[in-house]
C-alpha cells in the first residue's frame, strides 16, 4: 500500500525533480564544452588533456550545478503538496479510507529522497577534491560553502515545503520559497556592510563568520519550513 | 438517537463557519439504509460543503458525522472504506491514464475488486488506456462512478454528478446509479441544486437552504402533506388574516380575486376549515410538483423569517 | 409512457401509465408486465416508487403477482380497471363542476358544454 503512496508521489514530482536534477548537470556540461571550443580554436592544447586545474574546475562547476539546483528544489516540494490540491486529486485521495499520517509519510519520504539525490552528487564530487576552498566530505574544513550549499538546498527546500501547505499553487508556492532565500542571503551579506558589530570582525573570519550565519538561518528554514508545512497539512480541512 | 437501527448516514447538529459565514448550520441528516436520498438545495446553500463534511474532507466546525456504526471522526479509515464519493467534476490524477489510476487504487484500498473495476470498464465502455485529462464529460463521471463503486460500498455519496452533462449523458448516468442500488443493498445520497433531475429517482428528499434542513423525509409524504389550496374569498382578506388562520400556509400567491395557498401538513379538515374562514364559496385543491413545493417552502421561509 | 411535468405523485403516474397501456391491449390479460427492477432502469425511476405503483393495482385487482415469476395482468382487470376509470373521470367532473360554480354558470349552461364535448368527440352518443 505504502510502495502504491511512494509511486505515486513520486510521479507527482517527476517534471520538477528532472529540472533540478538537470540544473546540477548544467555548469559542468557548459563548461566541457567552452573549454574543448576555446582549445579547438586557440590551439590551447590537445583536446583530451586533463590537468589537476581542469579537475579543480570541473569540481567547482558541479558545486555550482548544485546550487542552481537549489533554485529548482522548492518546486519539487510544492508538487508534492500544491499540485494535488490545485488539481483537486486531495479530494479524490481523501476520499479513499487511508490515514492521513500515510498519504503525508510518502510525501515527507519522496521529498526527502529527492533532496538527497543533487546533494549526494555535491558531496561526492566534492570529496573527489584535495581539502579546498569547498571543504570535502572529510569535514576538514567545516563551515565553507559547501556546507552553506547544502543548508540553503534544504532551507529553500522547506520554505517551498511549508509555503506549498499553504499556497494552491506550485509555481506561487515556489516563487516564494525562492524570493525568501535569496533575500536571507542578500540580508546576510548588506548585514556585514551595515551593522557595526559585524563590520568590526577581524578580516581572517568574516569569511566564516558570514558562512556560519547562512548555514544557521538556512537550517532554520529547513527545520521549520519541513517540520510547520508538514504540521500544517496534517491540521489543515484537507490534506 | 444515535444507535438508532436503520440509517446509513446520521449527523448531528453539523455546522461549518467559514470566518464569520455559517455556511452549514445545525445538520440533522437522516438517511435511512437502502434509500436514494435526493439532497437538494440552491446554489450556495452548503450542499458542497455538507458532502465534504460526510467524507472527510473537511472538518467540521461543530457536531458529528456517523456512517452506519462508525463516528467519521473516530475512525476515518474504516468509516471512508464503506463510503463511494462521486465528486462533481472527475478529482482523481488527470495526467494518470485510467488503467494506472485503477492499478493505484487497487493499491490503496484494500476491498478493492479488480474483478468488479474490469467489469465496470467495459460496462462503461472505457479505455483504459486514455488519459484522465482528456475523457469527456460522460466519460469522466462515469470514471468516477467506477471509482466509486469498485470496492463495493454501502453507501455511494455523489455530489451533483451530471452537473454540465448534456440530456443523453445524464440518462445514462442515472440508469449506472439506480443499477448500482439495485445490484446490492446500498443506500445512495445525491445532491442537486435542481429537483426536476433527480427527484423521480429518489424516495427520500432533504432540502437545505442557506446552511438549515428545511424539509426531510420520504419523497410522498411531502407530496401528500403539501398542497395548494385556491379559494375565492367574498371580501378581501389580507395575508396576515390568513396566516394567523394556520400556521401551515407556507406561500401565498394571489391573482385578482383568487389567493392560492400553499398548505404544508394536509388535511380535508383543513382545508375546509379556511375555506367557511374566508368565507369562499369553492376552492380548489390540487397536488403540487416537487419543485413548487420546494420553491413555496423557500419562499415561505424567507417570509417568516424577514 | 407517464409525463414528468404532471404534479400527480410518480407512483400515480406509473400507476396511471400501466392502466393506459392495459387499455390501450398493451398488455392483455394474462401478460407478464415488466419487472420493478426493469421499469425502474428504462424510466430511471426509484425501484420503491415502481413496487409501490404495482401494489396499488394489484390491489385494485389490475394485475396479480404470480410467486417467483413476477407481475401479471390479471385475467379479470376489466372490471377493476373500469372502476378505476369512472374514479379518475368522476375528479374530472368535480373539478369541472367547481370552475363552473366559480365562474357562476348554470346547471343548463354546464350541462350544454357537457353535451357539446360529448358530440364533438365523435364517441356513440
Amino acid at each position: 500500500m505504502f510502495l502504491t503512496l511512494l509511486r505515486k508521489d513520486w510521479r507527482l514530482a517527476k517534471p520538477a525533480f528532472w529540472l533540478t536534477f538537470s540544473l546540477v548537470f548544467v555548469p559542468p556540461l557548459v563548461g566541457v564544452l567552452l573549454t574543448a571550443y576555446s582549445r579547438i580554436f586557440d590551439n590551447a592544447g590537445p583536446l583530451w588533456r586533463y590537468s589537476n586545474d581542469d579537475h579543480h574546475s570541473l569540481i567547482e562547476l558541479f558545486l555550482g550545478g548544485y546550487l542552481m539546483s537549489g533554485l529548482a528544489i522548492p518546486a519539487v516540494a510544492a508538487s508534492l503538496l500544491a499540485r494535488e490540491r490545485r488539481e483537486r486529486s486531495h479530494a479524490f485521495l481523501a476520499s479513499l479510507p487511508i490515514s492521513r499520517s500515510r498519504i503525508l509519510a510518502s510525501k515527507g519520504v519522496v521529498a526527502l529522497m529527492l533532496f538527497a539525490i543533487p546533494t549526494a552528487i555535491a558531496w561526492t564530487t566534492a570529496s573527489l577534491s584535495n581539502p579546498s576552498f569547498y571543504g570535502n566530505a572529510r569535514m576538514e574544513n567545516l563551515f565553507t560553502p559547501l556546507l552553506v550549499e547544502t543548508a540553503f538546498f534544504f532551507g529553500i527546500g522547506g520554505l517551498g515545503w511549508i509555503l506549498a501547505s499553504i499556497l494552491p499553487s506550485e509555481v506561487l508556492s515556489s516563487a516564494a520559497a525562492l524570493v525568501l532565500a535569496i533575500t536571507a542571503f542578500f540580508g546576510v551579506i548588506l548585514a556585514f556592510a551595515v551593522v557595526p558589530s559585524l563590520r568590526n570582525i577581524a578580516p581572517g573570519q568574516i569569511e566564516e563568520t558570514r558562512n556560519l550565519i547562512l548555514i544557521a538561518i538556512y537550517c532554520f528554514f529547513a527545520l521549520t519550513g519541513i517540520t510547520g508545512g508538514t504540521l500544517i497539512s496534517c491540521l489543515r480541512s484537507s490534506p | 438517537m444515535s444507535d438508532t437501527p436503520g440509517l446509513a448516514i446520521e449527523t448531528t447538529g453539523l455546522s461549518r463557519r467559514f470566518g464569520k459565514h455559517l455556511a452549514v448550520d445545525g445538520l440533522n441528516l437522516a438517511v435511512p439504509r437502502g434509500a436514494i436520498y435526493g439532497f437538494i438545495g440552491l446554489n450556495g446553500a452548503g450542499k458542497s460543503t455538507t458532502i465534504r463534511m460526510l467524507i472527510g474532507l473537511l472538518a467540521p466546525s461543530a457536531g458529528s458525522v456517523r456512517i452506519r456504526d462508525t463516528e467519521l471522526a473516530r475512525d476515518p479509515v474504516a468509516a471512508k472504506a464503506r463510503v463511494g464519493y462521486v465528486p462533481d467534476r472527475p478529482t482523481a490524477y488527470p495526467w494518470m491514464r485510467v488503467r494506472e489510476v485503477l492499478a493505484f487504487c487497487e493499491g490503496v484500498i484494500p476491498s478493492w475488486s479488480p474483478t468488479l473495476a474490469s467489469h465496470l470498464l467495459k460496462k462503461y465502455r472505457i479505455d483504459p488506456r486514455s488519459r484522465i485529462r482528456s475523457l469527456s464529460k460522460g466519460t469522466g463521471a462515469k470514471l468516477s462512478l467506477l471509482l466509486a463503486l469498485a470496492h463495493d460500498p454501502e453507501i455511494l455519496i455523489l455530489d451533483e454528478p451530471t452537473d454540465g452533462l448534456d440530456p443523453i449523458a445524464r440518462d445514462e448516468f442515472f440508469e449506472e446509479v439506480l443499477r448500482a442500488s439495485l445490484d446490492s443493498p446500498r443506500t445512495v445520497l445525491i445532491s442537486s441544486h435542481s429537483l426536476q433531475d433527480i427527484q423521480r429517482a429518489t424516495d427520500h428528499l432533504g432540502f437545505l437552504h442557506n446552511g438549515r434542513l428545511i424539509f426531510q423525509g420520504a419523497t410522498d409524504d411531502l407530496l401528500s402533506s403539501t398542497k395548494r389550496l385556491r379559494l375565492m374569498p367574498q371580501s378581501p382578506i389580507d395575508d396576515g388574516t390568513l396566516r394567523k388562520l394556520s400556521p401551515d400556509i407556507s406561500h401565498i400567491a394571489r391573482e385578482g380575486r383568487a389567493v392560492t395557498l400553499t398548505l404544508r401538513n394536509f388535511t380535508p379538515a383543513a382545508a375546509e376549515s379556511l375555506r367557511s374562514a374566508s368565507h369562499s364559496p369553492v376552492f380548489d385543491i390540487a397536488d403540487l410538483s416537487l419543485d413548487d413545493a420546494f420553491k413555496d417552502i423557500v419562499k415561505g421561509m424567507e417570509t417568516t423569517c424577514s | 409512457m407517464a409525463a414528468s411535468d404532471s404534479n400527480l405523485p410518480v407512483f400515480q403516474q406509473v400507476a396511471d401509465s400501466i392502466r393506459h397501456a392495459i387499455a390501450a391491449g398493451v398488455f392483455a390479460p394474462g401478460d407478464a408486465i415488466p419487472s420493478v427492477r426493469a421499469q425502474s432502469l428504462k424510466l430511471k425511476i426509484n425501484p420503491n416508487t415502481i413496487q409501490r405503483a404495482y401494489e396499488m393495482l394489484e390491489r385494485e385487482g389490475i394485475i396479480e403477482s404470480r410467486r417467483g415469476i413476477g407481475m401479471f395482468v390479471s385475467k379479470a382487470s376489466e372490471g377493476p380497471a373500469r372502476a378505476s376509470a369512472l374514479e379518475s373521470v368522476r375528479e374530472a367532473f368535480e373539478h369541472g363542476i367547481r370552475t363552473s360554480i366559480a365562474a357562476g354558470l348554470s346547471r343548463a349552461a354546464t350541462d350544454s358544454v357537457y353535451t357539446k364535448a360529448w358530440q364533438r368527440s365523435g364517441a356513440k352518443p
